[in-house]
Formats: C-alpha cells, structure tokens, sequence
C-alpha cells in the first residue's frame, strides 16, 4: 500500500498502542503535524516549549512503563528537546522523540533551522536514526520502539527530513525484528541465583539495596515476597522508592546522601548487600571503598557494563530484576534475622527523621517538612508524587510515604531542574491515574513555568505545590555547610507572586503563609476539580538533613542542625 | 598498558561516531582506529587500540557491546593476534641520499612508490613497533610527510 512519510509513522505509533504524543509544530514537521488531523484515536497534545514535550513524554513513561513519544521540529525545536532526552537517558526511561528535518537535498548546508540532530543527540540516547530512504522508515520505527522498551530502556531519536513526510513508498512493516548487534539480557542464571540464595542464607545483616531498576520491571510484588520470606530489610534509592511500600516493616526509606539514618546505618553494618536495579551512583554511595564496608555484595543488573563499575562486587548477575526477584524468592525461606532486625528496629526508634508537627513549629515559622506530611497523610500513598529537583525533593523523598511502585517520578540521576510540572503533565494521560501532585521549588518552577498553559488548555487536574523559600535551597544549604554561607546567585528575593501568575493562566490560586492554613489549604486543593496551585511560604533557612556530604561517609552524617 | 579490540560493527550512519565517541566521551585514549569492510557483507571489522589498566579495558568491552549495531567484541591478546599496519612517507632525498634511502627502504622490506629529484615515496608495513622503528630512523631525513594506517588486526 502506498503512504506517505506521516501515514507510515501515524499507522506505526498506533501499532504500538500510542495514544497521544507530545509536541510541537514547526516548520519541519507540518505535513506530520496535519496527518495527526485525519485521526481521531490518537492525540497530540499540544505542550508550550519542546524540553516540556520531552519531560512530558518521561513522566508518562515513569508512571506507565510505556514509551513516551514526542514530535517537534528541526533545530531549536530538536535542541531543545535534549535536555529532557538525557533525563530520560541517565534513569533510563523509554522514549520515542521523532524531530523533523530539512529537506533531504538541502542537509548539511546550513539551511534555515538546521541542526545535526543525529549527532548532538548521540550521547544522550540509547540509539538514534537518521533517515533518508523512506522505504526504510516501517523497520526503523519498529527497531525504535523495540530498542526505546527492551533490555535497559531508553530513549531512540529518529530525524526524519520534511520531504519525507510527504513523499510516498510502499514500503511495509516487517514481521520480525533482526537487529543482529542488539543482545537481550539472558534469562538469570539459575546457579547464580542459587548461589546468591546461598550467601544470603548465611548473612547474619543482610540488607537489600534497590535502585529504579525494580520500578523499571514493574518487580514490586516479587520483590515483596522474596523480602518477606526471607525477612531481609529494604532500602531503595530515590528511583527505587515505592518498589517497597515503605511503611511496610521491612523497609528502612531511602538510601544515600539524605537518606534515613536507619538506612545509611544498615548499609554501612551490613554483611550482605544485595543490589538489584541500582548503579551505585555517587548520591548513594558517597566515599566508594567505605560505602556498605563490612559487606559481601551481590549486585544484579540487566545491563553488564554496571557490575563492577563502581564497586567490586562477589556475585555479579546479569538479569532483569523482575526474574532474579522471581527466582531468589521461590528459594527464599526464613533465616535468623530476628537479632538484625531487633538492632534496626532500636536504631529507628533512636534516629527518626526530623519531625515537624503543628505544635513543634514556632509561630511563624511553616516547614517544608509539615506540608510533605500533611499531603503524605491525606493522600495515604494514594497519588501520582512528582517532585522537581532541589530541597524539596528531597524533602518529598523522606517525609512523603510512597506505598505504590512507580508512584515517585522524579528526575534523579541528571537532576533536573523544570522537570516536574511538564512531567505532571505527562502523568495525566496515562489512564486511571491517581490524584497528580507536582511539587516544586520557586526556582524550578520557574523553569518550565510556561507548562501552566497546557495544563490549563488540557484542563488537567494537577495540585501544583510551590515551596517558595525565596533561595535555591540545596546550593544554599552547600553554601551554608561548606562555603561559608557566602550566598553567591542564590537568593531570590524578588521571586514573582505564583498565584498572580497562576491566575494569569487562569488557574486558581492561594498562598498559604501561616502553619495553620495548611490543611485547609490541601483538603481545598485535593477536592478541586481541575488543576490548582498552593504557594507554600517556607522557612526559607530549611536545611535537609540528615546529610551525608558528598565523598564522605556513613560516620560523617549530619543528623541535624 | 595498550590493548587491541577488535569490533564488528554495522556499516550504517553513526556506527563508527558512537564506537568513537564512547572513548572520547570519557577521555579514554583511542591511539588508532583502523576499519574497513570484512568477510561479511554490511558489516565493517574496526581494530581499536587502546591503553588503560584492566578494569578500565573491562567496562569498556562492555559499553562497547551496549553499541546497538556492535555485533561483535574482542579483546586481542598480543600472543593471539596477527596485526599489521601500513605507513606511507615521503622523505626528502636529493640524488646524493638517494641510494641511502632506498637502501634502508630495502632493509625493512618496503617498497617504492614514487621517486624524483628531490624525494622518495615509499611504503612500509609491519607491527606498529616496527613502524615506530622506521620512523625513528628516517628521521635522520627530512620527512616531508607521512601517513600511518593504525594497527589492523585479526586472531591468529
């Protein structure tokens, strides 16, 4: 059958179940934008910057393990577009970004808004396509989306010239995939499951370490039951978080720099690491050779180019988290953990994290902390979280409790500020999702800040939450620490009024200054039909703690001011 | 210490910039690249050659396999492998150093390329320890110019 360039990529996107992309038109991508016209079952949803098209495409990736895909032009339009394709890359998230490009006669003159896309966006994707025979557009739109969701997912840009998207070929899909390079992780080996039972058997403090990996292969439910039957404790990484439900008892909360004391406590004691889906990222780890000194590590990972990177390990297996969870589980039965777990439980008791509850705060005086709780206990678990980058991040990551794998989308490897509201936005496509809350700083806000007009022309039910403490929080918290408090580009006095802008796009507003408009405040916003902004005034001397500095060790924590 | 991989990788765009690009991304050093088409249709065997300590050469034989159009990878050991480079020079050589070039041309079992009145052309090919041998030597001449493919390698 004959097609053009659009058809074969509209008829190849719905193959694959896409129902909506996330774009913006230009130039380069008109004929493929007015394809989009002829369709009614597939939606391309209009964002208000191109990076946002990428974030959004991550957060709905994030939430349903589904490829996000975005569509925007050549040059600016692609550029645009990397730094949200290496966010996607570094906490491999799959994605399909189709940029437009010259036309084919006119590549590499400069011609008007043209970028070489294929090689600034080589080291930020998993692969990429430049494509200039459209008879081989079918086969490299299958090969992207079976590269973008198997093995380590990831994201595959395919540069397609506008010429092509109107020229027509006749050109079929294939019926099978051959990429003869590309290996699939191998099934785990089951004497290296064994094995890896058997040094579990005979740990006296093991712990399990559990990074986005987990979360990735939808393994929560596998990893629950091997965690149970051998009663083994649970730490994630902020990527991990909800992999374990974490008010289970079994888990001790997230790992690394802001860790719990609990959870940096058990590492550093521990006997027997079990690292599944993790990369032992600098955040975690801090100083490497006294990172979970006393332990035999056993680390798993679908992608080989991660056993031994950073640490040297005693068992290294190459799977996906969810079958070696699966088989390490049928294994698994009860070993005498009860002392280990008797030590964790006191430490726990002795070490929590700082609590702020209504009475503790002075007048005056509002924490992040609270407001995290307060959203935390009215939404029980029960909420899409997506936090920005900064303070308040991490903020989210230790107070609110995540009982739901995937629940936490964050930008955590790269971290990058702008991300959460246009990955909120991505969020609300996917179906039968949970109430959406965006968390931001005042300074990440502002980086995407322009999303609030797709979330007002999709109508999307968003409580976007903005901890304005005036400052960038984390590089002052440094700044405070380590540089002197010499606070060099990182206070903002002059941050503009959110809700005046928020009712500029039309969307309700209010700021809440005062400890005890809080919860008014989130019991307003979360039965608000559609999206609504709370301005939170926070203390804006708020440090998180405790703290690991990074290169430093689990002695050198700082539990508190 | 230097190490030779051996990579089969599909003739398609950016092939050969990724396979690049994962060493300078890194700093890793990359002192020759030498690839061309092999004993199979589409597919180009590139001989990387490399230094670095094994833990270093380890990850990345590994990031090197991650390459979606890497078919194949190997790590070359010297007692293994046959590897062969080719270097072209010409040196400046008057009819008074004539015979004393083709001489040591001759030496090293080089051959003739081009010689007129005021140089030699000629090849020589061998091990790259060899090579760095020859240069070495001509360097006594003025070199006007001079060409070096980097090691090209199979196993034995």
């Amino acid at each position: 059958m004959e097609r053009n360039g659009s058809q074969i990529i509209l008829q190849a996107l719905k193959d694959q179940g896409v129902g909506q992309v996330f774009g913006y038109p230009g130039g380069c991508v008109i004929p493929l934008f007015d394809e989009f016209l002829n369709h009614s079952d597939i939606s391309l949803i209009r964002v208000a910057h191109e990076q946002a098209a990428a974030h959004a495409a991550d957060g709905f990736a994030r939430l349903t393990g589904r490829p996000g895909v975005v569509i925007v032009t050549s040059g600016p339009g692609a550029t645009n577009t990397i730094t949200g394709i290496a966010t996607a890359m570094t906490d491999s998230i799959p994605m399909i970004i189709i940029t437009g490009q010259v036309r084919t006669p006119v590549i590499g003159t400069n011609a008007f808004q043209e970028t070489n896309v294929i090689g600034v966006s080589r080291p930020v994707t998993k692969h990429n396509y430049l494509v200039k025979d459209l008879n081989n557009l079918p086969r490299v739109l299958q090969e992207a989306f079976y590269i973008a969701t198997t093995g380590r997912p990831g994201p595959v840009l395919i540069d397609l010239p506008v010429d092509l998207q109107s020229l027509t070929s006749s050109a079929e899909f294939v019926e099978k995939i051959e990429i003869p390079g590309y290996d699939l992780p191998p099934k785990a080996d089951l004497r290296q499951v064994k094995k890896a039972w058997e040094m579990t058997r005979m740990a006296s403090r093991p712990v399990l370490y559990i990074g986005g990996g987990v979360n990735l292969a939808h393994a929560g439910e596998d990893l629950l039951r091997f965690a149970e039957a051998a009663e083994i404790p649970v730490t994630t990484t902020l990527l991990g978080q909800g992999a374990i439900s974490e008010d289970h008892p079994l888990s001790l909360g997230m790992l690394g720099m802001h860790g719990t004391y609990t959870a940096n406590w058990a590492m550093h004691r521990s006997d027997l690491v079990i690292a599944v889906g993790a990369r032992f990222d600098d955040r975690v780890t801090g100083k490497v050779e006294r990172f979970a000194p006393l332990a035999q590590m056993i680390h798993v990972d679908l992608d080989p180019s991660e056993i031994n990177k950073i640490k040297k390990v005693h068992l290294g297996v190459v799977a996906d988290a969810k079958d070696f969870l699966a088989e390490i589980g049928k294994l698994a039965h009860k070993v005498d953990s009860e002392p280990w777990l008797e030590e964790i439980k006191s430490i726990r008791q002795n070490h929590p994290l700082p609590n702020y509850d209504q009475a503790k705060m002075k007048v005056g005086e509002l924490r992040p902390e609270f407001v995290i709780q307060e959203f935390s206990r009215h939404l029980k678990g029960k909420a899409v979280v997506v936090s920005d980058v900064g303070q308040h991040q991490m903020f989210v990551a230790q107070h609110f409790t995540f009982t739901q794998q995937r629940s936490h989308l964050t930008s955590g490897g790269l971290g990058t500020m702008g991300f959460a509201l246009p990955a909120a936005v991505g969020a609300c496509f996917a179906e039968g999702h949970e109430q959406v809350v965006c968390f931001c700083g005042d300074g990440g806000f502002q980086m995407n800040i322009q999303e609030l007009a797709t979330v007002r022309s999709y109508n999307l039910p968003i409580v976007i939450v903005v901890l304005n403490n005036k400052n960038l929080g984390m590089v002052k918290q440094w700044q405070d620490l380590f540089w002197d408090s010499r606070y060099a580009s990182t206070l903002s006095p002059d941050a503009p009024d959110f809700v005046k802008i928020a009712e500029g796009y039309s969307i309700p507003g209010s700021r809440v200054g005062k400890k005890e408009e809080v919860v008014p405040a989130i019991e307003r916003a979360l039965t608000h039909q559609g999206p609504i902004l709370i301005e939170f005034m926070i203390d804006p001397h708020s440090m998180v703690y405790p703290m690991i500095p990074a290169g430093k060790e689990f002695k050198d924590i700082i539990e508190g001011a | 210490m230097k190490h030779v991989i051996s990579v089969l990788v599909e003739d398609r765009i950016g092939a050969l910039a990724r396979v690049v690009e994962l060493f300078t991304s890194r700093g890793y050093n990359l002192e020759s690249v030498c690839t061309g088409e092999c004993e199979r249709k589409g597919v180009h065997r590139m001989t990387l050659v490399t230094t670095g300590d094994d833990d270093k050469i380890r990850l990345i034989l590994k990031l090197l396999k991650n390459i979606v159009y890497v078919w194949e990878v190997r790590h070359l050991k010297p007692h293994q492998t046959i590897s062969l480079e080719l270097m072209l020079v010409k040196v400046q050589a008057g009819v008074a150093q004539r015979t004393q070039v083709l001489t040591l041309v001759q030496a090293y079992q080089g051959n003739l390329i081009e010689m007129n009145h005021e140089s030699v052309t000629f090849e020589i090919a061998g091990s790259a320890s060899k090579l760095d041998g020859v240069a070495e030597v001509f360097s006594e001449f003025t070199i006007l110019e001079m060409a070096r493919t980097g090691e090209a390698a199979i196993h034995k």
